[in-house]
């Protein structure tokens, strides 16, 4: 997804990691999000599921 | 040879080999022909609705999240996911502004190539060698609207069949217990169980929607103890320096002696209720309950209780966020963007619905591709999303769209051949349970560098589709057999279970 057609706030209103992100000031990166969002207790190892929990935009894009 | 139209052609046609089997192509015996199914009827189902309740209760099951927008996705219940909700065509006339309309067009049009270019270059067994982009989609949805069938047809006269038919009744009954128990609406309930649902099997998710409740009930004036500012605590220390901050300032509004009523955002008040189910309940124990709703304790082989965990913050204040009023779009803001918990909602709020709403899980991929797949599969990934370059301008993302189409397909092929209207959630909840016992969690072994399997029933599923792609062996042969590898169904652990 083009980061710069999203409406954050739109997101942040759906979503309250994304909510606590925008308040901190955070950079929207995935990184961010996924160390926010569970910290320590994050999926060990990473599964597509957790992947799937991301908002669209901090989603990888498996496609060509 | 192609799987499109596996099971609407004539029986005479339908089970014989185009050529014939290589030696040792394919590991394990080679299946007889099965039988062929029985002939579609003439006579198409056209019952009316059988139940509309919750209906009015629905949600979009897909948000778009583009900053162009002329409209409010959540004010609306109309924006399905499919795989018409894919394409250019997704977009309406007015949903953004004409200067945006060519850009937000291209971008849509993008994200459905990118999607397709993935299905074309992962999915070696459909083929879609030189057919356009929907006739591509096509194809996939027909193949496993053909395996959806297959697994339909294994259980259909399996003595468990109609509990599992009727599982999101069940699912209903229990979200309006919640509501009867707890004094919030029905709707509200279901959001609750929807929201914790991510990463949680159904009995673990049904228990933390308790948990939540009973104590967001029960200790309004309960204050806060050093006990659970050290959970908060340790919380926050779970965080890289980076982003503690961010869940910091939280825990500093919460001081010992603050009750959860004095709390208004759904953040603190989640910081609240884990740190107290955490610091102060010490049985952690949950319970396995059968589409029917009978409940038995979860043990572990060795007969220990199971242990349920929490999800994350962000989840557990989700669902919290939809307790904060009742209105249809605050409950559909906190649901989020993801499809499949979008659609879970619907499914729980509104079983009887017509509008087709499809919860797209692993195991609901792991029908549809007949293949044994853990959540780390490349194929569920892109199956529940994360496939593909999502559009924001639709909010459809990877190619979740096609899995609710071809379940939407499989119940009006099950209709006909059964002469009674099934929903597609009711085909998705019976194969959902036909495949959740019949591949088991070794099938789904895969090398640790390759994701290649490596269990004789996932390598048997990679070759036989590849095998039927190259018209080597028909397609029925390659469901026969991976059926067969696999050992069949086996009866659900619940059918049987006494409420004693």
């Amino acid at each position: 997804m083009p980061d710069d057609d999203v409406d954050w706030a739109r997101l942040a209103e759906m979503d309250p990691t994304v909510r606590m992100m925008r308040e901190a000031g955070l950079p929207m990166t995935r990184e961010n999000y996924i160390d926010l969002n569970w910290g320590g207790e994050a999926p060990k190892p990473w599964n597509e599921e957790a992947e799937m929990s991301l908002p669209g935009p901090f989603q990888i894009s498996h496609g060509g | 040879m192609s799987d499109s139209n596996a099971l609407r052609v004539p029986a005479t046609r339908w089970a014989q080999p185009q050529m014939p089997l290589q030696p040792n192509m394919l590991r394990g015996p080679m299946p007889a022909v099965p039988a062929a199914p029985p002939p579609a009827p003439a006579r198409v189902i056209a019952e009316p609705p059988r139940d509309l309740a919750g209906v009015e209760h629905r949600v979009s099951t897909r948000i778009p999240t583009s900053k162009r927008l002329n409209y409010d996705p959540h004010e609306m219940a109309a924006l399905q996911i499919g795989h018409d909700a894919m394409q250019p065509g997704a977009i309406g006339g007015n949903d953004v502004a004409p200067e945006h309309h060519e850009t937000t067009r291209n971008n849509v049009e993008k994200s459905y190539r990118s999607a397709i270019n993935t299905l074309r270059v992962r999915y070696p067994h459909i083929n879609t060698t030189n057919v356009s982009d929907a006739e591509a989609a096509e194809r996939m949805i027909n193949h496993m609207h053909n395996n959806i069938v297959f697994m339909w047809n294994k259980v259909r006269n399996e003595p468990w069949r109609d509990a599992a038919v009727d599982w999101y009744r069940g699912a209903n009954k229990i979200a309006k217990e919640l509501s009867s128990q707890h004094g919030i609406s029905h709707r509200q309930a279901a959001a609750v169980v929807a929201n914790l649902s991510p990463q949680k099997d159904w009995d673990q998710n049904a228990n933390l929607a308790e948990r939540l409740l009973k104590i967001r009930g029960e200790h309004q004036a309960t204050a806060v103890t050093p006990e659970m500012m050290r959970v908060m605590q340790g919380l926050v220390e779970q965080r890289t320096p980076k982003t503690r901050e961010a869940l910091a300032r939280y825990v500093r509004g919460i001081k010992e002696g603050d009750t959860l009523a004095s709390f208004a955002d759904p953040i603190h008040q989640a910081l609240f209720i884990r740190a107290h189910d955490e610091a102060h309940n010490p049985d952690r124990s949950f319970q396995v309950i059968s589409p029917t709703g009978k409940r038995t304790p979860a043990r572990t082989k060795a007969g220990e209780d199971r242990s349920v965990a929490w999800g994350s913050i962000g989840e557990i204040a989700s669902a919290l966020q939809a307790l904060q009023h009742d209105e249809l779009p605050n409950i559909s803001r906190s649901l989020g963007g993801n499809h499949k918990v979008r659609s879970f909602y619907n499914n729980i709020i509104a079983p009887d619905a017509p509008h087709g709403d499809v919860t797209a899980d692993t195991h609901a991929i792991n029908v549809a591709l007949m293949r044994p797949m853990g959540s780390k599969a490349f194929y569920v990934a892109h199956g529940l999303g994360t496939g593909g370059r999502g559009s924001n301008a639709t909010g459809a993302i990877g190619i979740y769209g096609l899995y609710a189409d071809a379940y939407r397909r499989g119940a009006r092929t099950i209709s006909e051949l059964e002469q009674r209207r099934y929903l597609p959630r009711e085909v998705q909840s019976v194969t959902w349970e036909a495949i959740r016992n019949m591949f088991e969690r070794q099938h789904k072994a895969v090398h640790e560098t390759t994701l290649e399997p490596t269990h004789q029933v996932g390598r048997t599923a990679r070759d036989a589709w590849n095998a039927a792609r190259y018209g080597l062996i028909p397609f029925e042969h390659a469901r026969e057999l991976i059926y067969r590898t696999a050992g069949g169904v086996k009866t659900p652990a619940w059918h049987g279970v006494s409420n004693a």
